[in-house]
């Protein structure tokens, strides 16, 4: 069961009790029997009426999600080694000339890896799906050290 | 008052006015009320002295201030005594420090020595716990994704807050998703804003997040954390060790969440939401 109201600022909020809704908003209250404590989320509101979310809609949310996890892990695990691109750019040298193929060759893997993570996404088609690429994201650090 | 004396004769046994009687006899007894205190007075000695009652062979200089002996019972109330220590049909007394000990309460909300159980206190009273400054609350919470605190609050308060978890240590299974504790038993859409720094094997990242409720951990963790309370400032700070994931046990997270929101009242400190069944205790101690 999930009650939901939206307050004085306008906020949409939601409790799992009765007794926690504010006396100011209990004839305003809306029931939501078949949602817990865990699906806030799936609320919205819509010409100041709170309904719940399609399916296609929690599904655009949580790509958006992952688009933006597995960019900014991207960021976290190339930040280590930029200091090679930066040293090759310093000294004028091809990157593919220095000695650091090792490294490069990481980088280009951890790349290529989130270009075929973020076709995932966009192609996902439920929300189980999202959840194994999600765990795929998590992953990353353990595959590319 | 009359009495019979020497035989045939009547006299009396006390005399009341304001000078004294002009035939005293050993033992008379004179109320007198020249004075605005009036006085019982006794004939001793071809005197009037002021008597000196005994009370159970006891003198009033001898007698207790417990009113041990004195037959006077001055410690009951209603038949029961007072007592620092608890029994059955005793008064409360607090003790040398001022307090009463925790074994006065029922069983139930001190069901933890020396801690308050507030939901036990919800469960027989209905409403929250309204913690003092010093008292520690522990909150039990067994395989659920939800753990009410139950404790009262308001503006202008502090506290410190441990999760404690028993789930066991891995680096699989946990839920890829936050702790929150949602204040009032409620959340607030987006209200709230995350600021977290964090350390795992995948290495050191960072996040700025909006939620609806204060993020203050993630998957299972274990959580320390100081809230602050004031109606225009309201924030949880704190760190935690996520203990349950690919690229944890351990993380380290260093976190900041504030509730933007300068004009609703924090009143009930909230429901902490698990991502998935944990078990574990909260310790919650109020420090302002």
């Amino acid at each position: 069961m999930l009650y939901a109201w939206i307050d004085k600022n306008g906020t949409l909020c939601t409790t799992f009790e009765l007794e926690s809704v504010p006396p100011e908003y209990l004839d305003s209250v809306c029931i939501f029997e078949d949602l817990s404590i865990h699906d806030h989320d799936k609320l919205y509101v819509e010409d100041g009426k709170i309904k719940i979310k399609t399916e296609e809609m929690i599904l655009q949310e949580k790509r958006q999600e992952l688009l933006t996890q597995l960019k900014q892990t991207i960021y976290n695990l190339l930040l280590p080694t930029d200091w090679v691109i930066v040293k090759c750019a310093e000294l004028g040298i091809r990157p593919s000339d220095s000695p650091y193929s090792d490294i490069l060759e990481k980088r280009k893997k951890l790349r290529q890896l989130g270009d075929e993570l973020e076709r995932e996404i966009m192609q996902a088609k439920t929300l189980s799906e999202l959840k194994t690429i999600q765990l795929k994201i998590n992953n990353l650090g353990v595959e590319a050290a | 008052m009359f009495f019979r004396r020497s035989g045939m004769t009547i006299s009396k046994v006390t005399h009341v006015g304001t000078s004294a009687p002009s035939d005293p006899f050993e033992g008379m007894l004179w109320l007198d009320t020249s004075q605005n205190t009036i006085r019982l007075k006794v004939f001793r000695d071809n005197q009037w002295v002021l008597p000196q009652f005994h009370i159970h062979g006891h003198s009033p200089y001898d007698i207790t201030p417990q009113g041990n002996g004195s037959g006077l019972n001055a410690d009951k109330l209603g038949e029961l005594h007072a007592s620092t220590t608890p029994n059955p049909y005793t008064i409360p007394a607090s003790n040398s420090m001022g307090v009463l000990y925790s074994a006065w309460f029922s069983n139930t909300i001190r069901s933890f020595e020396n801690t308050i159980d507030p939901v036990a206190y919800y469960n027989q009273n209905g409403q929250d716990y309204p913690l003092q400054v010093g008292e520690v609350a522990r909150i039990s919470f067994n395989n659920t994704t939800s753990a009410p605190l139950r404790i009262a609050t308001y503006s202008d308060t502090e506290y410190l807050m441990w999760i404690i978890p028993s789930n066991t240590g891995s680096n699989s299974g946990g839920g890829d998703n936050p702790i929150y504790l949602n204040p009032n038993n409620t959340t607030y859409n987006n209200a709230f804003v995350y600021a977290g720094v964090y350390r795992n094997s995948s290495g050191l990242g960072s996040s700025y997040v909006t939620y609806s409720s204060f993020r203050i951990g993630w998957s299972w963790s274990h959580i320390f954390c100081i809230i602050r309370n004031l109606t225009v400032y309201k924030n949880i700070t704190g760190i935690c060790d996520t203990y349950r994931g690919s690229t944890d046990w351990p993380a380290l997270i260093i976190f900041s969440t504030d509730w933007r929101d300068t004009t609703t009242s924090w009143t009930s400190l909230g429901t902490v939401v698990f991502p998935q069944n944990s078990s574990g205790y909260v310790l919650v101690q109020r420090i302002f």
